[in-house]
């Protein structure tokens, strides 16, 4: 599974939301190849799955991959809660 | 409308059926270029008269089909009939203009108006009408064209403005496809090369036509250089161009003066620079089926997208950059540009294969960026030229690795056989290593790269290899290996904590007394960003312009910075002016609204300067890990500087 997290820079939330989901993921059990980018480089990139703030939410519409957006990036019980949603579908 | 040398040049043709560009040229002791507009003409003579265009062999040699001659011959004797009274392009009156311009520029006595009657073949009161036309053109340049008595005309005014005026016929004939045949070929070809060179240093492109342009142009500041007249532009006042640009030109003016036997003093420097740069130098935008292009953002999201797929930084090759420019500006604009001509299918089969992972990224790259462009670029072609600018700019960076490689050489054998091994390895491989005793060993090897070593060494983590005193092939084998992966590992991004050696500071590092200051005031969101700033600009860490930068990003994404309730992570880009890693810490006395609905108000601001994208990540993920803990944000706002240091240094 390969997993995007974006923000504005990609060094500021979009690691610390990197950082968290492959703590949750590794917890769950689950391999996923997750990188960082900023907003204007999505994009160049073909993933399942985008993790973002909901400030991103608009501007992340026109991708067709799943979404997971967060008001929260260092909560990461609320991560791992929407990730478990996520993977159950 | 066909001028005397495509006359001749017809004639030839008629006479030996076939002509030879170079050689017409020489024998016309005109440039190639001219002949081969002069062959156009006469392709266009032919076509008016219904008959067959000429035959191009291999693009230089031109013939005609037998069977045409005797209707060309008529035709021809039919036009010279006609134009018997006065040759034809002399009806031109700006052509005339240039010719008296050219003439009275040039000489260096005065002209008679019966020596231009003679030599245009017109009548003395046409002379006086065009004379009288080249006056007020003149005139507006400050240019006087008197006359003395019993001597002749000449030109009165400033040399610049001369020149300028001459500039101005050259263009004016460029446009009728005439030419002031002022240089030889020798002198063309030299400010050929001259021109090449002048623009490769300086980054620049010209185009087409304004190189053909800048050809006379060049020999007409040389040759009134030569005549001893100078402009007399004061070298301060009127540069153009940054020091650096005029230095490039004014080195390379030494070939010119060494050429054409002249001193070209600094104003002439300035003088030449200005009419290099008021060339057309290629557009940064070009026009796709009726909307501008930005070749510049093209090229930019390419080469940063192929970076990052690649994990490769090629962001910073001006030469690849200058590559797809000029690539694009072609492919884009030219819809019948076949590129397809340009390879065969064998070797776009083998490229494919042996680059294929390149290949597949900038297939995936050209593909996002064409629909975001609107511009279909789903040529397999394209993506294969593409692919190979790439390839050849990462070798590029690869020599450039392999050269600065700090290499370690281990001896125990003493000096004479490091020497000796220093020799043989010199021969196989670009760096230059260094022959070190294994007594400082230590102090050395933390900053080297690989270590090659006749004896065995212990407990290092920095890559080694152990040869034979006498290097084999094999060990030349072992170490190419060793050499390759190093240059690999070196060329893609690093990757968290992979990068031995490369400090990570921990967060204690970064928060210190310096960097947090406590219960701070401001008015809003825009004022609490600035203060955090304004701490490690202090501490030297960053510029204004970060700062600034931070503040825009805001602007420009919306309040996502504020990352958690109550917390916000104010960070830019590590290009924005960092020039150290950096993390600053303030608690506001009251909460400030960022516009963040589920996170507003504010009270606790973190600016966070980075360098990279993992340098960093050590001290963020400690960060990250308190900042979800309730008690460790309670704490941050109740307490003073001094006791949230000590709480940091504690975890």
């Amino acid at each position: 599974m390969k997993i995007l997290t974006v923000c504005g820079m990609g060094s500021g939330s979009s690691l610390i939301l990197k950082m968290n989901v492959e703590e949750v993921l590794s917890g769950l059990g689950k391999d996923a190849e997750v990188e960082a980018c900023d907003i204007g480089s999505v994009a160049g990139h073909q993933v399942d799955l985008l993790i973002s703030t909901k400030e991103f939410g608009d501007q992340l519409e026109e991708f067709t991959a799943d979404k997971i957006l967060v008001s929260n990036v260092v909560d990461k019980s609320d991560i791992e809660q929407q990730l478990k949603d996520y993977l159950a579908k | 409308m066909l001028n005397e040398r495509s006359k001749l040049i017809l004639n030839l043709l008629l006479e030996k059926r076939k002509v030879n560009l170079e050689e017409t040229a020489k024998l016309l002791g005109v440039t190639e270029r001219t002949i081969r507009n002069d062959l156009a003409k006469i392709d266009g003579f032919l076509t008016e008269n219904n008959l067959t265009n000429l035959k191009k062999e291999t693009m230089i040699n031109y013939s005609i089909e037998n069977e045409q001659s005797t209707t060309i011959h008529r035709v021809l004797n039919k036009i010279h009939a006609d134009s018997e009274k006065q040759i034809d392009y002399w009806e031109e009156p700006i052509y005339r203009l240039g010719f008296l311009y050219n003439k009275l520029f040039w000489s260096e006595q005065r002209i008679t108006i019966e020596s231009l009657e003679k030599e245009l073949f017109v009548s003395r009161s046409t002379i006086n009408n065009d004379l009288k036309k080249l006056k007020n053109m003149a005139k507006e340049m400050s240019i006087d064209i008197l006359f003395e008595k019993n001597k002749g005309l000449y030109l009165l005014g400033k040399e610049e403005k001369l020149r300028i005026l001459y500039f101005h016929f050259i263009d004016l004939f460029e446009q009728y496809n005439y030419n002031l045949e002022i240089s030889n070929d020798d002198e063309a070809a030299i400010l050929t090369y001259w021109i090449r060179k002048v623009e490769e240093e300086l980054m620049i492109e010209i185009s087409y036509s304004s190189f053909q342009r800048l050809i006379p142009i060049m020999r007409t500041i040389t040759g009134r250089i030569q005549q001893g007249k100078k402009v007399t532009i004061n070298s301060k006042n009127l540069n153009p161009k940054s020091s650096y640009e005029m230095d490039i030109i004014d080195n390379n003016c030494v070939i010119l003066e060494k050429y054409f036997n002249i001193i070209i003093p600094p104003s002439e420097v300035v003088f030449i620079s200005k009419q290099i740069y008021r060339s057309n130098l290629i557009k940064n935008e070009v026009v796709y089926q009726g909307y501008q292009v930005n070749l510049d953002i093209i090229v930019n999201s390419c080469i940063k997208e192929i970076s990052k797929l690649l994990k490769i930084d090629l962001t910073l090759d001006k030469e690849l950059f200058k590559h797809l420019a000029l690539h694009f500006q072609t492919t884009i604009t030219k819809d019948d540009y076949e590129i397809a001509h340009l390879i065969t299918k064998e070797t776009f089969k083998d490229i494919k294969a042996v680059h294929e992972h390149i290949y597949t990224v900038v297939k995936r790259v050209m593909q996002d960026i064409g629909r975001r462009e609107h511009i279909p670029f789903n040529n397999e072609m394209e993506w294969l030229f593409i692919t190979l600018h790439i390839v050849s700019s990462i070798e590029k960076i690869k020599d450039r690795i392999a050269e600065e490689l700090n290499v370690i050489l281990i001896c125990h054998m003493g000096i004479g056989t490091s020497q000796f091994l220093k020799y043989q390895l010199n021969h196989y491989f670009k760096f230059k290593p260094r022959i070190v005793t294994k007594k400082i060993l230590s102090e050395e090897a933390n900053k080297a790269d690989m270590i090659i070593s006749t004896i065995h060494l212990q407990d290092f983590n920095i890559p080694y290899i152990q040869v034979t005193p006498y290097v084999t092939e094999v060990d030349i084998k072992n170490i190419q290996r060793l050499e390759k992966q190093i240059i690999e590992e070196k060329i893609t991004f690093q990757e968290e904590g992979v990068w031995k050696g490369r400090s990570e500071p921990m967060l204690k590092d970064l928060l210190t007394e310096e960097t947090i200051e406590t219960k701070v005031s401001v008015n809003d969101w825009e004022e609490a960003i600035i203060y955090s700033g304004k701490i490690l600009e202090k501490t030297g860490v960053i510029t204004n312009e970060y700062t600034q930068a931070m503040v825009e990003a805001v602007k420009n994404f919306g309040p996502y910075i504020v990352i958690a309730p109550r917390i916000a992570l104010a960070h830019a880009s590590s290009k924005d002016g960092v020039h150290q890693i950096g993390m600053s810490l303030i608690t506001l006395d009251e909460g400030v609204e960022f516009g963040n609905k589920d996170n507003d108000p504010v009270r606790i601001v973190i600016c966070l300067a980075a360098i990279d994208h993992h340098t960093h990540l050590k001290a963020l993920s400690e960060l990250v890990e308190e900042l979800n803990n309730e008690e460790f944000v309670n704490m941050l706002l109740h307490s003073d500087k001094e006791e949230i240091v000590k709480v940091i240094n504690q975890k």
